[in-house]
């Protein structure tokens, strides 16, 4: 028969473990709001009785266990669902920020109000075809030249600007290695906490959410695969190569391009590129290194406008240089002048950026050429290349562009197409990582009802557990104070 | 499944801003009256609606092309109708004098009549529109005609009788003033002084010289009939011109015409792509208000009550 101490004992355990329960759910409940907490549960496992490999057979088969203990307190969460969280949110990050960016860059770009290319290159050749009326008026040839230099200056505008967004990118390239870096540094850091912790065999359940937290704000920047290997260690990598190694890490490290400024990034001390293909990451290389129509970042817009503006001079001078300009008292009338300044480089040097006046036309507005041979006292009125420059516009057979007008509408147009794209991918993935974030949730959440019911749970259990210790304690004091006082 | 407040509460957030999204979207069209402010907004439409800006523009600059040559051509059809009286007074004046009845003084006045009508030519010839000569070729700035005190008639710097001149003036002949009056379309403006007068010896004032020199030596009436030939020519040379001259303004006003329709087409079709039909607009704004707030309102009740409300 075990001792009435036995019996205190199988009560004390009951009492221990609804009050850890009640402390658990009271963990539970202070945390039901902190970001990436996974609810707790305990489990607990009946004692069993220690005598239960007995060599000796008890004639009375009433040997019963010793009460209940905590096992493990365990997080509820699903791997497969984090997995799935982490691969999507990846795609997520580089969709999100790029459908941002290429929005921004459409309002940089905007041929739809009157401060574009488009309107001021279309002001630009009216004033030509208006020079061709009146090949004598020396106002309308200043027209010419302010439209000109307006036109210009939308040029200018609009590679400053997205020279600017491209070194933004860059930098940001730099900020995104930098957290990286962080991340990866902090995560190996728990590695080492939580196995350290569990040597004991207890779960590290807070460091594990604080751990998981990072991992998931890892993977929107990169693209990550994470193992568990056998002996608990966390090895996570990207397209291969591994970042960390429980707690051996490969940190990135940025290096910029002597020429252009662009960072490159490699794996520290190699000079081997970071090999990876998803992430936020991900979004501003492609944002500033895109320069194909399959591929469109900073750089194809960029020389598109180039292309656009090369054309223009090169078009416009090729006619203009076999006019002749108007005379005044000190000078005569003069062939080949140009109108776009051509710098020494030859054309392939233009960029929007730098295409500028001839200093001859800024000098002057009378080297403007209008005629068709030299213009003296018979020839005022020549306008034969002003009618050719004018009718540049509506050409469709110039080369490398087609036509004008159509070019930078179409390049405007390809951008609005791929950020409506890029919108519509990032609305479709957000919806997924929601949906997976949902099922997340409804796993690993702490609903208040739900502890509520525990609590009322451990409740009873603790009052019914005292109340078996009141019992036996009532038993104890009979026993010891009044069994056996006979005759006292 | 298993649901829990966190999830009620980011669902609730979620749709709320989104909502929200949807007002301001409604807003910002009402407020700026249009519907693409951005091509991702509609790239299909904005392509269109890009075309027909680009249209719109250069339709009124050229516009104002034609309408430049219009004038010029205006101002040569009066002088042309202005020759073509000189010619006709000249030759009225000849037939008169073809009679015997006519004795040397009505001669001598008529001889007047015909120097005046003769320096009238190059009066003409010499007029200008808009500070421009217009017979004068690539020439406007300065007069082209001049005469040269001996009878002769000299044209922008070439005699016009002399034969060695003829290859040149052939030549200054095709050089007319041409605007760009649309798309791709360019139109011949400006009447040659050569084509004006007639050639070489047969140029009107050459002609009014000679019937001249003729009346003032008192030439018989058989070395006058000759001039009425030549008068008619050169009358038919002029009218000739007249009438070219209003097939061109006649074809230019119809491309006036027309471009004042395509302005108000491109005007309207720019105006139903980028535009946002302001009727629409408030109907779209309010739905979305109201779907905002029902949003909210549902918000409120779903949120508050929790099991630890009913446990004592």
């Amino acid at each position: 028969m075990s001792s009435l101490f036995y019996g205190l004992e199988i009560a004390k355990t009951g009492l221990k473990v609804s009050q850890q329960g009640i402390n658990l759910t009271g963990h539970n409940i202070s945390n039901a709001n902190t970001v990436g907490y996974t609810r707790q549960r305990i489990i607990q496992n009946s004692i069993e009785p220690s005598s239960g490999l007995s060599r000796i057979s008890n004639t009375e088969k009433s040997t019963i266990g010793g009460g209940v203990a905590i096992t493990m307190i365990d997080q509820i969460r699903s791997d497969y669902l984090d997995r799935k969280f982490r691969n999507e949110n990846a795609t997520l990050g580089n969709h999100n920020k790029r459908a941002e960016e290429l929005d921004y860059i459409e309002t940089v770009i905007d041929e739809l109000s009157d401060t574009g290319i488009s309107k001021s290159m279309a002001d630009f050749f009216n004033s030509v075809s208006e020079f061709s009326g009146d090949a004598v008026n020396d106002e309308i040839r200043t027209n010419v030249q302010q439209n000109a230099l307006k036109m210009l200056e939308s040029f200018h505008h609009y590679y400053n600007e997205l020279t600017d967004l491209q070194n933004t990118y860059n930098e940001n390239m730099n900020a995104t290695v930098i957290q990286i870096n962080e991340l990866i540094t902090s995560i190996a850091t728990y590695n080492e906490q939580i196995f350290g912790y569990e040597l004991s065999g207890e779960q590290a359940n807070d460091l594990r959410d604080k751990r998981n937290l990072k991992l998931d704000e890892l993977s929107g920047l990169i693209n990550i695969n994470y193992n568990v290997d056998s002996d608990g260690r966390l090895i996570v990598s990207c397209e291969g190569t591994e970042l960390i190694n429980h707690t051996t890490t490969t940190l990135l490290e940025t290096s910029a391009d002597a020429t252009t400024g662009f960072y490159n990034i490699y794996y520290e001390s190699t000079t081997t590129d970071f090999n990876y293909t998803d992430g936020k990451l991900m979004a501003y290389k492609n944002l500033r290194d895109g320069s194909t129509s399959d591929d469109i970042g900073i750089p194809y817009i960029l020389d598109n406008l180039n292309t656009l503006a090369r054309s223009i001079a090169r078009e416009f001078n090729d006619i203009h240089s076999t006019g002749y300009t108007k005379p005044d008292d000190s000078t005569l009338s003069q062939t080949g002048i140009n109108f776009f300044d051509v710098p020494a480089g030859g054309y392939g040097d233009i960029t929007a950026g730098n295409l500028a006046l001839s200093t001859e036309v800024l000098d002057s507005v009378r080297n403007i050429a209008a005629s068709s041979v030299v213009v003296d006292d018979l020839q005022s009125g020549n306008n034969e290349i002003a009618l050719e420059l004018a009718k540049l516009s509506s050409r469709k057979d110039l080369a490398d562009v087609g036509n004008f007008e159509e070019f930078i509408n179409s390049i405007v147009v390809e951008i609005g197409i791929e950020s409506a794209k890029t919108q519509t991918l990032s609305n479709s993935q957000t919806a997924i990582v929601d949906n997976l974030s949902q099922r997340k949730e409804s796993i690993s959440g702490v609903s208040l009802d739900e502890e509520m019911v525990q609590m009322m749970t451990y409740q009873h259990a603790y009052a019914a557990a005292s109340r078996v210790l009141t019992a036996l304690d009532e038993a104890l004091d009979v026993l010891i104070n009044r069994t056996g006082t006979v005759g006292r | 499944m298993r649901v829990t407040n966190n999830m009620l509460l980011s669902n609730y957030l979620r749709n709320i801003s989104s909502n929200l999204g949807t007002v301001g979207k409604m807003q910002q069209q009402m407020a700026s009256g249009k519907r693409i402010t951005k091509i991702s907004d509609d790239p299909i439409g904005a392509i269109s609606s890009m075309q027909v800006r680009v249209k719109l523009y250069k339709s009124e600059q050229y516009q104002k092309n034609v309408n430049k040559a219009l004038t010029w051509l205006d101002e040569t059809e009066s002088s042309v109708m202005e020759l073509n009286e000189v010619i006709k007074t000249a030759y009225e004046t000849v037939v008169g004098q073809s009679t015997d009845t006519m004795d040397e003084e009505e001669r001598t006045a008529a001889a007047q009549l015909i120097k005046q009508l003769r320096d009238h030519v190059v009066t003409i010839g010499n007029a200008r529109s808009n500070d421009k000569y217009i017979f004068g070729g690539y020439n406007v700035s300065n007069a082209p005609f001049e005469a040269d005190g001996s009878g002769n008639i000299i044209y922008n710097g070439l005699d016009m009788t002399d034969g060695a001149n003829a290859a040149a003036l052939d030549a200054m002949e095709q050089d007319s003033i041409r605007y760009g009056v649309g798309f791709n379309i360019t139109m011949d403006v400006s009447t040659t002084g050569v084509e004006l007068l007639g050639t070489g010896d047969d140029n009107i004032y050459t002609i009014l010289d000679d019937l001249y020199n003729a009346l003032e030596s008192n030439e018989s009436n058989d070395g006058l009939t000759g001039f009425t030939t030549k008068l008619q020519d050169s009358q038919n040379n002029v009218l000739s011109i007249a009438a070219e001259i209003g097939g061109k303004v006649n074809r230019l006003e119809l491309i006036q015409n027309r471009f004042e329709e395509d302005i108000l087409t491109y005007t309207d079709r720019k105006s139903k792509i980028e535009d946002v039909d302001q009727a629409e607009a408030i109907m779209n704004y309010k739905m979305a208000q109201s779907v905002y707030e029902a949003s909210l309102q549902i918000g409120s009740q779903i949120i508050q009550p929790s099991l630890v409300n009913f446990l004592k």
